[in-house]
């Protein structure tokens, strides 16, 4: 298809004040529709009508990736196991869990606004309403996908907020320093009747009170009766 | 694009229409003289050209008489589309628009009548075969 004329401009009308500032509203193309406008047109269509569809596909594999760094950064945490969290100063501890718990809520977070761009949400929809809202089904559908790309750009950035927060309860659980180790605190004290192991409660009087394990009471031992007394780790 | 068929609905806003018989167009249906009366009906009112907005989406609705065939152009084409790819890019490079925006949006409109034309290809329903150009201030 060859280029057509270039046509002569459109005939001048008398200049007013208003005209002069409000440019018209419609202005002569230089040129008719060429082929590659007929193509960009088709191809368009083809895009706009595929809106929702691509972004819910899209939000899909989004939502897949975000659950695996969400897995990969939990799997930092969990490779220590929780009971090693107690092995921290209780600042430290208090810091890492703020941290981990933050980050545990801001990635369901993330992932359930993920997953509501993903799939969508199950709804009642009246054509009439439909049509007198966003001007028909299509609009709608492109505002629907519209809606879910917003969504999933949120989860993005939430999820992204929680793996920065799993990553620095890592690194603060790499760096807290361990809990002081307890210095041995239990005594076994030697009489001529037998031994009495426990922990040492005082030693008031001239009398040793001990707590032994598994009883309610404590057993006192006077001084006198004492043979020998050991600092003892274990009863 | 999306043409809107009313069978029964009357041909035309504009009243009366024209060459209803009128051929389908193959022989030139891009051609300039199409974009020129397309104007000429612009500018006396008997073509319109609008662009709505509503729920974020704007949709460009064009009717009135075809240049071609006279009958209700009956045109729309949603302006916006959600996709997986954004305009912007990683990084900092930047790029120029390919065109700069003076508030005019060109449209290529192609008749969308459900009148019958003679010589219209079995797998399309709609249109006596033109297409043609126009710009439509955006704000108007």
């Amino acid at each position: 298809m060859g280029m057509p004329p270039v046509p002569s401009m459109p005939p001048a009308t008398p200049a007013t004040p208003q005209a002069l500032s409000v440019p018209p509203k419609y202005r002569k193309p230089p040129a008719g529709p060429t082929t590659d406008n007929l193509q960009d047109q088709a191809l368009w269509e083809q895009l706009s009508s595929q809106s929702l569809t691509a972004t819910q596909v899209a939000a899909e594999k989004w939502r897949t990736g975000l659950a695996a760094f969400v897995t990969l950064a939990t799997g930092g945490l969990l490779l220590k196991g929780p009971e090693a969290a107690s092995n921290v100063t209780t600042s430290w501890r208090i810091a890492l869990t703020i941290l981990a718990l933050g980050g545990l809520l801001a990635a369901i977070a993330g992932l359930w606004l993920a997953l509501q761009a993903a799939a969508g949400t199950p709804a009642k929809l009246n054509l009439t309403e439909v049509v007198a809202k966003y001007g028909g089904v299509r609009q709608f559908e492109i505002a629907t996908a519209l809606d879910a790309s917003r969504q999933l750009r949120l989860a993005r950035r939430v999820i992204a907020g929680s793996l920065l927060l799993f990553v620095a309860a890592i690194g603060t659980w790499w760096w807290a320093p361990p809990k002081p180790a307890q210095p041995p605190a239990l005594i076994s004290i030697t009489t001529p009747t037998g031994t009495v192991c426990g922990t040492l409660i005082n030693a008031h009087d001239r009398a040793f009170a001990v707590q032994q394990a598994n009883t309610s009471g404590q057993t006192r031992i006077p001084y006198t009766s004492t043979i020998n007394v050991q600092i003892v780790t274990s009863c | 694009m999306t043409a809107t068929p009313s069978p029964g609905s009357p041909a035309s806003p504009a009243g009366p229409a024209g060459p209803h018989g009128v051929p389908y167009e193959t022989d030139a249906p891009n051609a300039y003289k199409w974009t020129e009366s397309a104007y000429d009906l612009l500018q006396d009112g008997k073509l319109t050209a609008e662009i709505r907005s509503a729920g974020g989406i704007s949709t460009a609705t064009v009717s009135g008489e075809c240049p071609h065939c006279r009958d209700n152009v009956n045109f729309s084409e949603v302006l916006d589309a959600v996709t997986g790819e954004s305009l912007g890019t990683l990084g900092w490079r930047r790029t120029q628009p390919a065109q700069p925006d003076d508030g005019y949006v060109p449209l290529t409109v192609s008749c969308s009548c459900t009148e019958q034309h003679a010589g219209r290809p079995a797998d399309i329903n709609h249109g006596c075969g033109i297409n043609f150009r126009i710009e439509l201030r955006r704000d108007a």
